[in-house]
């Protein structure tokens, strides 16, 4: 039977890995994601997680050690934030491209320098071009649950998945998390079975040589799991809402009826939109919410689907997407990824790009209102808005 | 460039993505790959000859049973021994070993004790006396030879094993010639030689013993009986020392004295004895009359340093108390009632070089010195008895005059050893009778005898060898090699072909000889020096470099970079699909039996 | 086993080996390759049931490409500076499946063991990882085309070294390195000593926690030799005392395999181009560094 415990963002992650029966580790540390890796130390010290955890010198290391472990056959898992993340960037290309299902967790925090351990998610978000698939959290039960969804994925369509949520404002912070059982973990996520993997009873060799007469068809070969993992990731969700009674789409439309103008957000900012809209909607407007919680594979079709008018004319008009991230010299990514999503869907609404939150700069309630009053008085967009910035 | 050998596995092609696995992983290995393509030059096995056959009269393969008695294959050790020398236990004994002089390992601690090995090989055989078996069908030819001396005795053996049947006439009791009558038994002790006789015998060489060839008029009956006759009566007179009263009693030559001991009746010298000369048979006289009890004093006209006789035999004589008086030669015979009991001599001292190269002794003004003796033992060479010599056959030298394979100027009557001009050594006589018996079954056979020596001789006009006369003439491989397609090259192994990074340096295991109190003692004809022990030969086995010939050591077969060199039984196969053409396998061949070639093209 | 009593060893006693082949041909190295000769040694010692690692390095070249391989090993190639992580993750993986026994042996040219894979090195050596960390040292980056590394012996040209201005620094001391974390069992070898390589690969295989082998492989075009002299000039290096063939063992018990036969470190130095500019002060130079090198080794020796 499954437990209620009020516990942090992090050691529901740390939970996942144990249900999972994830079996190697490897990490180092780093504000705000070591309890992550403290807490599992502590379950595979108390035997509670028969794992090897392989506390390595470096992020780097942690994602050699975990790519190798899995190209072994293993279940691998590692966490890390921020510069730790900067710094795996050139295995996060080797795990995907090798298509090694290894399942991290990032904590997402603010880039240095200066130094700054608060939220933020340009890091991840910098590393969607490895060929990750990248889930983003809103609680810590969602935290718990998408370890198991996102092994599950991983070995369905042999890539790695990076679960993210944000610093502090989930790492830290207690909130009731229903622990499955092991049973029920289980029976969720069966044990890996890799389709090659590093055996001396059938001797290969992994990741020779690829010359320019087989590397496009790998890259196609590999962009076809990731269409595959969105089909996956439906059976999977559909699975999880089955066993778990609790469901989590690739995107949540709230209010999907009658809205017009949507605040589209991702992580933990979320909730704090729940309550705007629900501020806004006390007012009269036709305010909704769209819930981004997969940025790959991007869900083009689903957000089009969405939010794409193709029904009923054009009622939604105007998306005001909040962005805790900066991909400087262009703004924010997930504008980016919506606005190159909708592009050509003929009566697609506006995107109104927002910059909120950077550096762990407190989102409230008012500051995601104040972005929906801007989208609701201009006609259009004109480049992208900082909200509560100092002028 | 030719394809050889194996076909190689296809490489893979994907028509289509969908065959692709979906991550970068092997499918196969990397065999399909030819690698022999980029190989500008190319390795072969190759066998040379070894320094120390080239320097054996007899182009004994020394090299091939040192290798196969460090293996512990004695018989064939033996097999390869006897292939061209009959003898190993005798020429363990007697030989001087040029094959040592030409040893390469002399340059890295000193030339392999070929000697004590080969008396080792001889020895170890010794009681199983294996007959030499015929490589040749019988032939029905009948060979007589005169004379059971070496040369005899070699042209016989060989005579046989080419398939002929052949009759030894030996004016003596025994058979053995200078072997047994001039060489003392404690260098070669009569048992070794007897077994040797026996295998003879066990061939089917008939030997008759006591059977003098008195005179030309037998002579002439034997060409008349045998298709072919050798005549090795050796050379047993010996010759005067040239002193005042010479021919006195109480003078006689040395020869006499070993001819007599070896009898069994060894003649009264008395206590005292001189013995004049300075070669082997002087100082063997003079250990022979030691033995017999005598006080012996050497008198030589030269310095130790021009003494012919072995370094070895002097410090022996030495050891057993003979005195040896250098720069000293006889004037006379000091005669008493009709015997001679004393001898006065003259100091020498050396002067200009003479026709030998060694520096002529002159006598020195008013240095005369006396010594008493019982008896004076001359010892200053031999020559030959010219009296059956027939006198239509030209004399030259004082010797038989002799043509191709030691053909006299009679068809088919051949001469070898001491019984005609060369060195008068033991290995040169075996290595005559070879020749003779190679130009008698010529002869037989209606071919080129000289042309055929040539062909079997190391580089034309080294030793011959019996090997390669029996490969043209029947196709018999005798070859070294252990590795086929081996290249067989009329080359000698020098050092500088030698790889020295893989032996130490090391110094020979020597001989031990018997203590001197044994040596004269109660059984005084003992053998003087005693064999290697096990060990020790065990040790001089493995310095043996073999000299351009592959002993399987593995080094080519280890560095390959590209496994293209394959282990079969009894050697190695490059893979020239694979072969890139490196040079590290015959770089590191420690004995020069690799060599690169550049590739041939093709056209 | 060739027990022939005439077999050639070179100062170690002809070994035991599998007879068998777990490398093929075809593969891509150069002629003469002394690294290519090291790992099939290496793998007749180790035996078939060995992971290999690989690191970016000449050796992830000479496999050959996709689809093939010329190991009859399972073989991972890795990031460059991963070696040290990435048998530490198989090893972990390996030992959940109950493959214990399954040996992991990372193969790391110079660059990736003392430039940029000390570090997970280090630290693989420092959590004791129950795996093999081979470095073959070709002494310079000579996959990307000969660029000098820490292992670069001083006055060494290298294409980054012209002879204009040849390396000033001395050869980075990657043993004492690995020695001073107190391993089981550091070891230095050369493909051009066969049987000392098996038998420290023998000896490594059976040995539990990190270990450490040091293998000089000499690199045709980057020593600018002849392929034939591959093998020799490896033997010289040794021979001249340059390159000490020992063992460590616990960090603290150092043994001298090979004797130097007194071969002149000019005379291996002259043998190969990257050396040929050096000036006899320059040659003086490094025989004082070897005579320093072996009187520190000859007092640890006797000490231990």
């Amino acid at each position: 039977m499954s437990v209620t415990e009020v516990i942090m963002g992090n050691h529901a992650a740390s939970e996942g890995v144990r249900l999972a029966r994830t079996q190697v580790i490897a990490a180092y540390p780093i504000t705000p994601q070591t309890q992550i890796v403290e807490k599992l130390s502590e379950m595979c010290a108390r035997g509670e997680l028969p794992a090897r955890f392989i506390k390595v010198e470096s992020e780097h290391s942690a994602m050699a050690c975990c790519l190798a472990a899995s190209q072994a056959g293993a279940r691998a898992f590692t966490a890390t934030s921020s510069q730790g993340l900067a710094l795996m960037h050139e295995l996060l290309f080797w795990t995907a491209y090798g298509r090694l299902p290894v399942v991290m967790a990032n904590v997402n925090r603010a880039m240095a320098p200066g130094w700054n351990i608060w939220n933020d998610q340009t890091d991840s978000l910098a590393q969607r071009d490895t060929g990750w698939i990248q889930i983003y959290c809103e609680t810590n039960q969602e935290v718990l649950d998408t370890v198991l969804m996102a092994f599950r994925l991983a070995e369905t369509v042999d890539l790695p998945v990076m679960l993210v949520y944000d610093a502090f404002i989930l790492s830290h912070t207690y909130e009731p998390v229903e622990i499955p059982d092991q049973k029920e973990a289980d029976r969720f996520l069966p044990s890996r079975k890799a389709k090659f993997k590093i055996d001396t009873s059938a001797p290969r060799a992994f990741n020779p040589l690829v010359g320019a007469e087989h590397y496009m068809e790998f890259r196609h070969i590999m962009e076809q799991a990731h269409e595959e993992a969105k089909r996956a990731y439906k059976d999977i969700a559909r699975d999880f809402s089955k066993k778990f009674h609790r469901s989590y789409d690739v995107m949540e439309l709230v209010h999907a009826d009658d809205s017009e103008i949507i605040i589209v957000t991702s992580g933990s900012i979320t909730s704090t939109a729940r309550v705007a809209i629900r501020e806004l909607r006390e007012k009269g407007e036709k305010a909704g919410l769209l819930k981004m919680r997969m940025l790959r594979p991007f869900p083009t079709e689903m957000l089009r689907e969405a939010v794409g008018n193709s029904g009923a004319g054009k009622r939604i008009t105007k998306l005001a997407v909040l962005d805790r991230d900066i991909s400087h010299g262009a703004g924010g990514i997930w504008a980016q990824e919506i606005k190159a999503a909708l592009a050509g869907v003929p009566n697609a609404p506006q995107v109104f790009p927002f910059h909120i939150g950077l550096g762990g700069r407190d989102v409230t309630t008012e500051s995601i209102i104040e972005a929906y009053d801007y989208a609701k008085q201009h006609e259009r967009p004109e480049r992208a808005v900082w909200i509560g910035l100092k002028k | 460039m030719k394809k050889e050998i194996k076909k190689l596995p296809e490489p893979i092609v994907f028509k289509s993505e969908r065959d692709m696995p979906h991550c970068p992983v092997s499918m196969a290995s990397m065999e399909w790959n030819e690698t022999g393509s980029w190989r500008y030059m190319r390795p072969r096995y190759v066998e040379r000859s070894p320094a120390c056959q080239n320097s054996c009269p007899t182009g004994n393969d020394i090299e091939a049973w040192i290798r196969l008695l460090a293996l512990g294959r004695l018989n064939e050790a033996w097999e390869a021994a006897t292939l061209e020398n009959p003898f190993p236990a005798i020429m363990g004994r007697v030989c001087f070993h040029p094959c040592m002089t030409g040893c390469n390992r002399r340059e890295l601690g000193g030339t392999v004790n070929i000697g004590a090995l080969e008396r080792a090989l001889g020895d170890a055989m010794g009681a199983k006396l294996p007959p030499a078996a015929p490589f040749l069908k019988p032939s029905g030819k009948k060979i007589a030879v005169v004379g059971s001396g070496p040369a005899g005795l070699a042209c016989a053996y060989h005579a046989a094993r080419m398939g002929h049947r052949v009759t030894v006439f030996e004016r003596a009791q025994k058979a053995g010639g200078m072997l047994r009558y001039g060489i003392p038994a404690y260098r070669l002790p009569h048992d070794v030689l007897d077994r040797e006789m026996e295998r003879l015998a066990a061939m089917g060489i008939e030997l008759h013993t006591g059977k003098p060839v008195a005179n030309a008029s037998h002579m002439q009956t034997l060409r008349q009986d045998y298709t072919a006759v050798f005549l090795a009566t050796g050379a047993h007179r010996a010759k005067t020392a040239g002193f005042e009263s010479e021919k006195s009693p109480g003078v006689m030559a040395g020869l006499e004295l070993l001819r007599q001991t070896a009898a069994g009746k060894p003649p009264q010298i008395g206590k005292s004895v001189l013995v004049i000369g300075g070669d082997d048979t002087a100082v063997d006289t003079a250990r022979t009359a030691r033995r017999l009890g005598c006080e012996v004093t050497l008198i030589y006209r030269r310095t130790r340093a021009e003494m012919p006789a072995f370094e070895s035999e002097v410090r022996a004589a030495e050891q057993e108390g003979i005195k040896i008086e250098y720069l000293m030669a006889p004037s006379r015979a000091v005669i008493k009632g009709g015997r001679a009991i004393g001898l006065e001599c003259v100091r020498t001292k050396l002067g200009a070089p003479d026709e030998s190269g060694r520096r002529r002794p002159e006598p020195v003004k008013d240095s005369e010195v006396a010594f008493e003796s019982d008896t004076i033992l001359t010892a200053v060479g031999e020559e030959i008895d010219t009296s059956i010599i027939p006198s239509s056959l030209a004399i030259e030298r004082g010797a038989i005059k002799t043509g191709v394979g030691g053909r006299t100027e009679w068809h088919n009557v051949f001469a070898g050893g001491d019984f005609t001009i060369g060195p008068r050594t033991v290995v040169d006589a075996l290595a005559a009778g070879k020749r003779s018996a190679i130009a008698i079954d010529c002869m037989i056979r209606e071919e080129d005898a000289a042309a055929a020596l040539e062909s079997a001789s190391i580089c034309g006009n080294g030793p011959v060898l019996m090997s390669r006369y029996i490969e043209k003439v029947a196709g018999i491989e005798r070859r070294v090699a252990t590795t086929s397609n081996t290249c067989i090259q009329d080359r000698v192994t020098v050092f500088g072909e030698i790889n020295t990074a893989y032996f130490t340096s090391s110094e020979p295991e020597c001989a031990q000889l018997r203590e001197v109190s044994e040596r004269l003692g109660k059984d005084s004809f003992i053998e003087v020096t005693l064999p290697l022990s096990d060990a020790a030969r065990d040790r001089e086995l493995r310095r043996c470099f073999h000299c351009g010939r592959c002993t399987e050591c593995d080094n080519c077969y280890i560095y390959c970079p590209d496994i293209a060199i394959a282990k079969k039984v009894g050697g190695f196969e490059f893979d020239m699909n694979f072969c890139k053409g490196c040079g590290v396998c015959s770089k590191e061949c420690p004995r020069s039996a690799i060599e690169m070639i550049p590739e041939p093209t093709e056209f | 086993m060739n027990t022939d009593p005439l077999v050639c060893g070179q100062g170690t006693e002809p070994q035991q080996y599998e007879q068998r082949e777990l490398m093929t041909s075809g593969h891509l190295a150069c002629p003469g390759c002394g690294a290519a000769m090291a790992m099939r040694l290496a793998l007749k010692a180790m035996g078939p049931d060995t992971v290999v690692v690989i690191p970016a390095s000449c050796w992830a070249i000479i496999p050959g490409p996709f689809p093939y391989s010329n190991l009859k090993t399972p073989l991972m190639h890795t990031a460059f500076e991963t070696t040290g992580a990435a048998i530490s993750g198989v090893r972990a993986a390996l030992d959940l499946q109950g493959k214990e026994s399954t040996q992991v042996m990372g193969w790391a040219g110079d660059g990736g063991t003392f430039d940029i894979g000390l570090q997970s090195l280090s630290a693989a050596a420092e959590r004791n990882e129950n795996v093999l960390y081979v470095c073959y040292d070709n002494e310079a980056y000579m996959n990307t085309g000969i660029q000098r590394s820490g292992a670069t012996p001083q006055y060494a040209w290298t294409t980054t070294t012209p002879t204009d201005h040849p390396k000033d620094e001395a050869k980075k001391n990657i043993d004492r390195i690995m020695a001073a974390h107190c391993i089981p069992y550091v070891a230095t070898t050369t493909s051009g000593h066969p049987h000392d390589l098996m038998a420290k690969f023998a000896k490594a295989r059976d040995i539990r926690g990190f270990r450490f082998i040091h293998v000089l492989c000499s690199c045709t075009a980057g020593w600018k030799i002849d392929s034939a002299l591959s093998v020799e000039v490896m033997r010289l290096a040794v021979d001249c005392g340059l390159f000490p063939l020992y063992e460590v063992e616990d960090g603290i018990h150092y043994t001298i395999n090979v004797q130097p036969k007194g071969a002149s470190l000019k005379d291996y130095l002259m043998r190969q181009g990257r050396f040929r500019h050096m000036s006899d002060e320059h040659v003086a130079s490094l025989q004082r560094q070897i005579e320093r090198e072996w009187t520190w080794l000859e007092k640890q020796t006797r000490d231990s």
